[in-house]
């Protein structure tokens, strides 16, 4: 029990100890918290599903890194209504409004103007008509988008009708012909410029939105117009309408925490599934190679003879097996199975290449263990050679057993980084080395993507860290034991 | 009178890269009820293999284990491994160990070491095994509390008493004491061996007494072996033997003992006893003997009954 508090006082009392449990906890909590938020079918429901990433913009950087880059850098903005602010008439028909104000302080213009509606129920038999509408801060307002919802024809119809139930209607209104039409006849109007549907398209409907005409050498180009813009979007109809959600997209150079990768995927919510996985493969490793190596190296120092022989023996040649060519060919192997979870293939060849070298530590230790005079007084008051083996040698050998197996949970992690790397990773689970090897594919570092490589080497190194810390501080505990043993 | 144990013609040789040990080679002798034989002789004569012989705690290299051990008049050699270990083991025989210090497993409470025996043989539950170690602590001398305690904790003379405690566990009929006190300051050990007459008196316990120490084994013993290399030379009551030994290393040995009060040089042995590889065919203490003679040097004496209950391994009686 002294021994107990001591050790503790001592682990807790170092620096790395310290560091490395405030590590451990984080990771802890963070691994926690992804279980309990995130579905389990994670990497394939959400994941890996491009339809789920539709709203974020592609590759860009995070929205903190507007601090460091010398361009005013617009943040991506997704505002979603789920109830509409009020009523109007439009042409005669009930319409219902629902209306969302944006802010633009940024100097650049916005990537996009996206709207999203899901769910549209129609209870006329004349259809519905979908109107965007934008104020601008200098209190001009622009029509810039109109169109009919396709009236469902069949006589088994019946009202009222559901359109876009599964897939959300999507309008990319910048790029609108009807948009472009409108901006061209709102220039022609308020500002007496002229230009031609391509002119403004190769200038792009977004400028001449979120923008002021200047002229620049007979060149019309724009300036961005700062302030309070409000944008409305109108679903009007004879009778009663309904639509559940709206989603104004106003397109961006930075988003999120952690930026996203070129399958607009948001790289926060893929590092922090990462936790989880991380810590399993480092658990569930360590715990099953200390377990087969201190198991067969208690037996092979107990037993002795033939049984010694034998293990011994394997575990030379395992011991001799170079480590990583042959951890690649086995999963490769493995992952030709169909269907074959690869995470299990991989902690099941690290732990299958891992074992031997605490099997002859362990093996060493016994020997000289089994010769003490408490496993003769064991054995004379007739306990099995199981129980000997197991209450009376292992409890010897645990402090040892349980530092060495915090020794090999960063060689663990490690090792699945470099397999997700080569590509043998689990092509469901978006683990860090995984997101390395999509971000290496999509040639990140020679398009200076650094959001996209840096954060899951990071975390893989602060993963290791933490394990490393961990081993060092137990160190002065378990070693001094040993020896004075 | 009734024998609790007899010992018949005990073979005990070990098998070394070196050759075979014949460490305990046809030893004969018997343990009345009750009763305590002390068994002396210098390191390494095979006291402790007698002992081990006797409770079949055999190494991997035994070579040659026979002879006949009786307990209450049963040979325990024919009972298989299992049998002994079920039915003998502990139940009937027990051990205190040489070295009680080492004996002691490091990392396990002395609670749970004293308690062991009863969940291997008896299939005890923890805690009513934990209350009967709670019971032997108390017989042996030990506050309970000391039960939660790890080896470490404890001094010299308590260790002791666990191990006494984890013998008497299962109140075994004979007790096998394996030097209980070489490890101890004298004052311990009179305290040790205060409580290893009470527990003979108490329980009418017999008792092997195992020790390279004549005043110590003196105190207990009723009986008394003196072994030298391999073979018991002399046997008899501890009076007789004490007071009048009969063999020459007998006498050798009680001579070498210092004495307080008597105007008596203590004398020596010269020389070495014999390897117990390859030991000589012939007498095995005619090298040191100082009344060899040349029978000595061409045979190996018999036992001879010289008294009542008096037994020496030397040419010197027979008739």
């Amino acid at each position: 029990m002294a021994f107990e508090r001591s050790a503790w006082s001592i682990f807790i009392e170092s620096l790395v100890g310290k560091a490395g449990l405030i590590l451990l906890l984080f990771m802890v909590v963070m691994s926690g918290y992804v279980l309990l938020a995130y579905p389990m079918d994670y990497g394939v429901r959400v994941w890996n599903n491009d339809k789920k990433w539709t709203d974020l913009p592609r590759a860009v950087p995070p929205e903190w890194w507007d601090i460091f880059d010398p361009r005013d850098l617009v943040t991506h903005r997704i505002f979603i209504d789920t109830k509409y602010d009020y009523t109007t008439e439009i042409f005669g028909m009930d319409a219902i409004v629902y209306e969302i104000e944006y802010e633009h302080t940024e100097d650049g213009f916005p990537t996009g103007l996206t709207v999203k509606y899901a769910n549209l129920t129609v209870y006329s038999q004349f259809g519905a008509y979908v109107f965007i509408n934008i104020t601008r801060p200098d209190g001009t307002e622009i029509n810039l988008f109109f169109k009919q919802e396709p009236v469902p024809v069949g006589e088994d119809i019946s009202f009222p009708y559901t359109l876009y139930p599964e897939q959300d209607a999507l309008i990319q209104v910048n790029t609108e012909d009807t948009t472009i039409f409108q901006l061209k006849s709102f220039l022609f109007s308020q500002y007496g410029i002229s230009l031609n549907k391509s002119v403004i398209e190769a200038i792009g409907g977004i400028r001449v939105i979120f923008g002021t005409p200047i002229e620049n050498e007979n060149q019309t180009d724009f300036e961005v117009l700062k302030g309070l813009y409000k944008i409305k979007v109108m679903f009007a109809s004879q009778d009663l309408i309904d639509v559940e959600r709206v989603k104004v997209i106003i397109g961006g150079e930075v988003y999120g925490i952690l930026g996203t990768d070129t399958r607009r995927r948001d790289l926060f919510q893929g590092l922090l599934f990462g936790f989880p996985i991380a810590l399993s493969i480092g658990v569930f490793t360590s715990v099953l190679t200390t377990a087969i190596g201190s198991t067969l190296g208690i037996v092979s120092g107990y037993k002795g003879g033939k049984v010694d022989e034998i293990i011994q023996r394997v575990t030379d040649i395992v011991y001799n097996f170079p480590f990583l060519p042959l951890l690649i060919f086995i999963v490769f192997i493995i992952s030709r199975i169909p269907d074959f979870p690869r995470l299990i293939a991989i902690i099941g060849a690290i732990v299958a290449l891992g074992w031997s070298g605490l099997t002859i530590i362990i093996r060493s230790m016994v020997l000289s263990l089994r010769e003490s005079m408490f496993v003769e007084s064991a054995k004379a008051i007739g306990a099995s050679d199981t129980r000997i083996m197991f209450k009376h040698i292992f409890p010897n050998l645990a402090p040892f057993i349980f530092a060495q197996m915090i020794f090999f949970t960063p060689g663990a992690i490690l090792a699945e980084a470099a397999l997700s790397f080569l590509g043998l990773g689990d092509p469901n689970l978006p683990s860090w080395g995984k997101i390395i090897e999509e971000s290496f594919r999509g040639s990140s570092l020679q398009l200076g993507m650094w959001w996209w490589f840096l954060p899951p080497g990071l975390l893989i190194m602060l993963a290791a860290i933490t394990f490393v810390f961990i081993a060092l501080a137990l160190e002065p505990i378990v070693n001094p034991k040993l020896k004075s043993r | 009178m009734e024998l609790q144990l007899e010992v018949n013609n005990l073979y005990l040789y070990y098998k070394t890269y070196k050759g075979i040990v014949e460490a305990v080679d046809g030893v004969s002798f018997y343990v009345p009820k009750g009763m305590a034989v002390g068994v002396v002789g210098e390191s390494g004569c095979g006291k402790s293999s007698t002992a081990n012989a006797i409770l079949r705690v055999l190494p991997k290299n035994t070579y040659k284990y026979e002879g006949i051990v009786k307990l209450d008049g049963i040979n325990l050699m024919d009972l298989d491994d299992d049998t002994f270990n079920r039915e003998v083991r502990w139940r009937k025989i027990s051990m205190v160990f040489q070295g009680a210090m080492n004996s002691l497993n490091p990392v396990l409470k002395v609670g749970f070491q004293v308690a062991e025996p009863l969940i291997i043989h008896q299939g005890m539950s923890k805690e009513e095994a934990y209350s009967k170690a709670a019971e032997m602590f108390e017989l042996v001398g030990l506050p309970t509390q000391f039960l939660d305690r790890y080896p470490h904790e404890l001094s010299g003379g308590m260790r002791q008493r666990v191990v006494i405690a984890m013998a008497m566990v299962m109140n075994p009929k004979l007790l096998i004491l394996d030097e209980p006190t070489s490890a101890l300051d004298v004052s311990i050990q009179a305290q040790i061996m205060n409580l290893l007459k009470d527990l003979k008196e108490k329980y009418k316990m017999s008792m092997i007494f195992i020790t390279h120490d004549i005043a110590l084994a003196s105190d207990i013993s009723d009986y008394m072996a003196v072994m030298y290399a391999g073979h018991i030379v002399e046997f008899g009551p501890s009076e007789e033997v004490l007071l009048n030994p009969q063999h020459p290393y007998s006498q050798k040995l009680l001579a070498s003992i210092p004495r307080l009060r008597e105007d008596k040089e203590p004398e020596f042995l010269p020389g070495t006893p014999p390897g117990l590889i390859n030991p000589p065919r012939y007498c095995r203490f005619a090298n040191r003997c100082h009344k060899v003679f040349d029978r000595c040097w061409n045979e190996e004496p018999q036992y001879y009954k010289i008294g009542k209950e008096h037994y020496v391994k030397c040419f010197l009686h027979e008739s």
